[in-house]
């Protein structure tokens, strides 16, 4: 069985309304980092792939496996959703027990697996503790737990790391590329460090269309040319906000260090070209594809 | 097995579950017990007494004059009370109905339309009341005609409760009550209790008077818990969590359904076994049933709660908590406010009524009835529950996000 996800010229509405326009993706195993603005499709795409939405069209394999097998596909996937809670009156271990009830697994099964996991995300002085009691960062290891639960080829898991403080993140990304091993991790977020930090592959989406999908490198490299930095009098600053998409600006004294991303060279005395990283890449994508950002020039 | 563990323990930790048992000993205290102790036991009665004891009776001689009578004062007032809906409506007639009804006491008393004005008029003026309802005692003559029989009078009442819309006082089934009262004969009094101490050995007749008023309260009590229970899900921003899971829909609401049921009947057994205990202090020498209390609670109220359980679930996943709480306590006002408290025991009503530890006989008269009715509840509420699993189930496929009665309620509401 083919270890990869196949979407096929997939639509889907609610009601009369189209909110993904002819998905054409394939993800493989590792981590697939899917990048956009708030309410750009990516939940609902992540809910396709959990089987928990129709597509009104189009085809979506999971590990061979076509998506309208519904029990096949949730017995593969595991799914930790973007406002992830549980019953707060229950404990860590009572939570999983029987969310593995909910998945099937035998009694032993599940008794093993917690354990293992428990120890894994680091919450062995909580398991006793009721839901209610735990911080945001370990409710986030707790859902990375019950979506491992019962072994799943596919990890889906939708804005894991909002809200979370920076070591958490760096935690919660780091256990995100251990589990990646041997299985297929699909991180939705539109906080860019989190994909440049652990996804080799990544799709770019907005509007409910794919922009661009492929490596993280390769979108990076796309942007090769169209990065420049410049040094400019402070009072210039909305000036230069209004011709040129601005992705960084330091103030420094009178002076202000602003990151552009531009098609052509900009119009300043003393811009330096830069290398790109991934946020340059990605503001760049959704210029190149007409949207309007930041309040830059528009195409 | 392991699931429906789990959703039993879910159950104990909610408070809606404790104010339901808190509900129940309630309605235990306040109904049953408190009629045992205010009423004490019930003895031989050693005489008839003096009309304490009341029995409907089908004598026409009684019935069509009393009835007779009844309608001709409500026509002279044009003024006429009905419970249509278990609610007390007063209904007055316009001149079409006027004299649709004037033709059915034209039938019945021989009086014209016109005659009966010129009277009523009379009266009227002469005690100088014109708004308020009238008695007008004796005012008529008249013979009822030999060739009216009691099935064709039985027909024209029919045709004056239909004019009045239904729930008069001349419906079928409220003419022997209304208008045929007798007082029992001491024979019949004594045949009454020798039923309750022998064919009932007293604790069947105590048995059903606790299932009637569990039964009537037990649809309005099953919902709370039943919707506050199967939104904990959406509250607790677990619905996507459950959704995405392995287990069927049909599994997972069926299990629930068995839960709930489970756990909102063993408290009534627990209620049955109190009531049989104070049953043997206050009849301590009688040859007492001691299976009564448990058997009657399982044939009439374990079908109660899967039926109001099933129906709330499925008001649920179509709506909302909030309305199906409203839903089914509208449905139970309605149901619990129709017909009599005793023997009334339709094949196809939610609640079932018996308020009394006597009339035996008038039970078992309908035992068919009973039986079809709680055969039917049992089955209507597992069709409810096994609905509700297919609603969820097209929750869980985002194929349906339920009706939002009560949305723009609330939404106005947060906005003000």
């Amino acid at each position: 069985m083919e270890n990869k996800i196949e979407i096929k010229h997939v639509d889907k509405y609610y009601g009369r309304k189209q909110v993904l326009y002819d998905i054409d993706l394939t993800i493989e195993s590792g981590m697939f980092g899917l990048l956009g603005r708030n309410g750009a499709g990516k939940t609902t795409l992540m809910k396709l792939l959990a089987a928990l939405h129709k597509k009104k069209s189009g085809e979506i394999t999971v590990c061979g496996v076509p998506i309208e097998h519904e029990k096949k596909i949730r017995e593969m996937t595991g799914y930790l959703p973007q406002d992830f809670s549980i019953y707060p009156s229950m404990t860590v271990d009572e939570s999983l027990e029987y969310l593995g009830i909910l998945s099937g697994m035998k009694k032993e099964d599940i008794r093993k697996r917690r354990d293992m996991l428990i120890t894994r995300v680091n919450l062995n002085q909580q398991r006793r503790k009721k839901i209610k009691e735990l911080s945001g960062g370990m409710k986030r290891r707790l859902g990375i737990a019950q979506a491992l639960l019962h072994d799943p080829k596919i990890l889906i898991v939708d804005e894991p790391t909002a809200g979370l403080d920076p070591e958490e993140r760096i935690r919660f990304r780091n256990l995100l590329t251990e589990v990646a091993e041997n299985r297929i991790v699909i991180l939705s977020t539109h906080i860019v460090g989190d994909i440049e930090a652990s996804c080799e592959n990544l799709a770019v989406m907005n509007e409910g269309r794919i922009l661009w999908s492929g490596k993280v490198a390769d979108l990076i490299s796309q942007a090769e040319g169209k990065v420049y930095s410049v040094n400019a009098d402070a009072r210039f600053i909305n000036q230069l906000r209004g011709q040129y998409t601005v992705t960084e600006t330091i103030l420094q004294g009178q002076y202000v260090h602003a990151r552009i991303v531009s098609d052509g060279y900009p119009d300043i005395v003393g811009a330096v070209s830069e290398s790109p990283n991934l946020e340059d890449a990605y503001i760049w994508c959704l210029k190149s594809h007409g949207y309007s950002v930041m309040g830059g020039e528009e195409e | 097995m392991r699931l429906f563990m789990k959703e039993c323990r879910k159950l104990l930790h909610s408070v809606i579950y404790y104010i339901f048992l808190f509900m129940v000993l309630l309605t235990f205290l306040t109904q049953f017990r408190n009629d045992l102790y205010l009423h004490g036991a019930d003895i031989r009665p050693t005489s008839a007494g003096s009309g304490e004891y009341m029995k409907e009776g089908n004598d026409p001689d009684k019935i069509i004059p009393a009835a007779t009578e009844s309608l001709l004062m409500d026509y002279m007032n044009n003024r006429y009370v009905t419970y249509p809906l278990g609610f007390i409506k007063v209904v007055h007639l316009n001149n079409g109905d006027r004299q649709k009804m004037a033709l059915i006491l034209e039938r019945i008393t021989g009086l014209s339309a016109e005659e009966i004005e010129t009277k009523r008029s009379q009266y009227a003026s002469e005690i100088g009341i014109y708004d308020d309802y009238v008695e007008f005692p004796n005012m008529f003559s008249y013979e009822i005609p030999q060739d009216l029989g009691i099935d064709e009078f039985r027909t024209l009442m029919y045709e004056a409760d239909d004019i009045l819309g239904g729930g008069s006082s001349y419906a079928e089934e409220n003419l022997s009550g209304m208008f045929g009262l007798e007082p029992m004969t001491y024979e019949e009094i004594m045949a009454e209790y020798d039923d309750f101490e022998y064919n009932d050995r007293i604790t069947n007749g105590y048995a059903r008077l606790n299932c009637d008023y569990y039964g009537i309260f037990m649809i309005l009590f099953v919902v709370f818990v039943a919707a506050f229970f199967l939104t904990y899900d959406r509250r607790s921003h677990m619905e996507q969590l459950i959704y995405s899971r392995k287990i069927s829909s049909f599994r997972l609401e069926m299990t629930r359904y068995a839960a709930l049921s489970f756990m909102m009947f063993l408290p009534l057994l627990v209620m049955a076994a109190w009531a049989h205990i104070l049953i043997i202090k206050f009849y301590p020498d009688a040859d007492l049933d001691h299976f009564a209390m448990y058997k009657y609670t399982l044939v009439w109220l374990l079908p109660t709660v899967l039926s109001g359980t099933g129906l709330a679930m499925l008001l649920t996943e179509l709506f909302s908590g909030i309305a199906a709480i409203l839903i089914q306590s509208a449905v139970w006002f309605i149901t619990c406010m129709k017909g009599s408290l005793t023997g009334n025991i339709g094949k196809f009503d939610l609640i079932i009524r018996h308020n009394t530890n006597m009339e035996r006989q008038l039970f078992m008269d309908q035992l068919n009835n009973f039986i079809f009715n709680r055969c039917f509840c049992t089955i209507a509420g597992i069709l409810c529950a096994v609905l509700a699993a297919i609603v969820f189930g097209l929750k869980r496929e985002g194929r349906f996000n339920g009706f939002r009665l009560l949305d723009k309620v609330f939404k106005h509401k947060s906005k003000a």
